[in-house]
């Protein structure tokens, strides 16, 4: 039931807030999450673009923050036939990221990685291998982007092919989020290619304990950065001090002179 | 029925079809502008308190709740609670229901020290009434000057009017309204606390679509 608020979404961090309230620093923290998520977007899309050749369109990064049970219907797929490579953080802190296409729109893709003449050429085992390889390559390049920004290693499991109607495969995933929390947090971002017409859909569920992760290290990031700034300021202040030291030395010398 | 974000949370950018719950850059910028207008009036309000009780006043991290309207009730979790209720509303084309809630006791005390009296119980109740309304108008009005002086807009509300009922009877009334037009509420809300009194008081705000649009506007417009 959603009806219970006491339990609470990770981003909320250490406010005892519902998953309904919004301060300013939960705001701050959603915002955080949503643009390490964009980040890692920009980089995918680069890498798929880049392995078809082809230019590709994204669609603005968006993070849900919803009871689990409206998910499927949010989503409105329901019994579309999907394919879904999965893909999850190893270590302690747990997150699942999925890369979901269309039956057909997988084939197609398929077909252009093994330059296939057409979809029904390629064998069904270089079909599942080479989309394998396709999401590996988005997935990490999602990954290392945002790992590079914040300074966390972040190690991948090998990718698995999954092959189902598409609320059956999301699902499971909710089902994790579910038992710690009455709202799911999940981030997607579609991309379509530009001569295809369906889209192909990049999920993370992110724990908790990930959010807080992430979260934390942007934050002294942030924090980092600002004293960067402060110690450019210090040696500015050192250097025109010098400088007029010995703009004096100068001045002390001429009268001596004179 | 036509939902909130495509409206006000994604105000101008149609491009994009998209749900109650969910975030993107631009809409989750927009509920921390409401939140800091909230913020910035709230802060007025409290100072107004203040001014007049001479007393250090202690005021929580102001909230914005974006929920289904049968939930909101279970946020606050006071149900049954007696409540003292100063409700004001806005007049004009833009609706919006502000109310100035206290627990019936500590509206007692506030009146009691408002009217220079020795205890509670000596307190004339019609004089408690007006104190409290008085009390009620000063913090609300400061509230909405505040936010129309960044805006830059005029927010002229209504005479003070005076409720005593369970808090989620009084919040019901206001409920309704918003599911009128949208599947979620938004709501802002301050609790603050006298530093002398273990109990809250709290500015809640019920804005309607309109305003919340206009303020989004004029906010962005200031920004740029």
């Amino acid at each position: 039931m959603t009806d219970k608020l006491d339990s609470t979404s990770g981003l909320d961090m250490k406010e005892n807030i519902g998953p309904y309230t919004w301060t300013a620093g939960k705001c701050m923290n959603l915002g955080i999450l949503l643009e390490l998520g964009s980040i890692g977007a920009g980089h995918a899309a680069t890498s798929l673009s880049q392995v078809l050749q082809e230019p590709i369109s994204i669609d603005v990064p968006k993070i849900h923050t919803l009871p689990s049970h409206l998910v499927p219907k949010f989503y409105a797929k329901h019994d579309k036939p999907t394919t879904a490579i999965y893909i999850q953080l190893g270590g302690e802190s747990e997150c699942d990221i999925l890369l979901l296409f269309d039956l057909e729109e997988a084939k197609k893709i398929a077909a252009l990685m093994t330059m296939a003449s057409s979809p029904a050429e390629v064998d069904p085992v270089m079909e599942a291998s080479a989309i394998q390889e396709l999401a590996n390559i988005l997935i990490g390049a999602f990954l290392s982007a945002m790992s590079d920004f914040i300074g966390v290693k972040l190690v991948i499991t090998p990718p698995q092919q999954v092959v189902d109607s598409f609320d059956a495969i999301i699902d499971n995933f909710l089902v994790k989020q579910a038992l710690v929390s009455d709202v799911a947090i999940i981030f997607d971002t579609h991309f379509k290619r530009t001569t295809g017409d369906a889209s192909c859909i990049l999920m993370m569920f992110p724990s908790k304990e990930i959010q807080n992760i992430l979260v934390e290290k942007a934050k002294t990031w942030l924090d980092d950065d600002a004293t960067k700034v402060d110690k450019s300021k210090i040696i500015c202040t050192t250097d025109t001090s010098v400088d007029i030291s010995t703009a004096a030395k100068s001045e002390n010398n001429a009268r001596t002179e004179g | 029925m036509k939902r909130m974000s495509e409206r006000i949370l994604q105000s101008s950018d149609h491009t994009t079809s998209s749900d109650d719950y969910c975030w993107t850059t631009k809409n989750l910028m927009n509920l921390e502008t409401l939140l800091e207008i909230g913020t910035m009036g709230a802060g007025h309000a409290t100072t107004a308190l203040s001014d007049i009780l001479h007393e250090r006043i202690i005021v929580e991290v102001p909230r914005l709740h974006t929920a289904p309207p049968h939930l909101v009730p279970k946020i606050y979790n006071r149900h049954d609670q007696p409540t003292t209720v100063v409700y004001m509303q806005l007049r004009g084309e833009l609706d919006c229901d502000i109310m100035l809630a206290f627990e019936v006791p500590e509206a007692k005390k506030i009146a009691a020290l408002m009217t220079v009296a020795r205890s509670p119980a000596e307190v004339d109740p019609a004089l408690e009434k007006s104190a409290i309304e008085e009390l009620g108008s000063i913090m609300i009005c400061a509230f909405l000057s505040a936010m129309a002086d960044f805006a830059g807009v005029q927010l002229v509300p209504t005479p003070p009017q005076l409720i005593v009922d369970s808090f989620d009877a009084i919040i019901d009334g206001f409920l309704a309204k918003q599911a009128l037009v949208s599947d979620i509420a938004l709501i802002f809300d301050t609790g603050f606390k006298r530093s002398g009194s273990s109990a809250e008081g709290t500015i809640v705000l019920f804005p309607s679509l309109e305003l919340q649009e206009l303020l989004i506007k004029k906010s962005q417009k200031w920004l740029t």
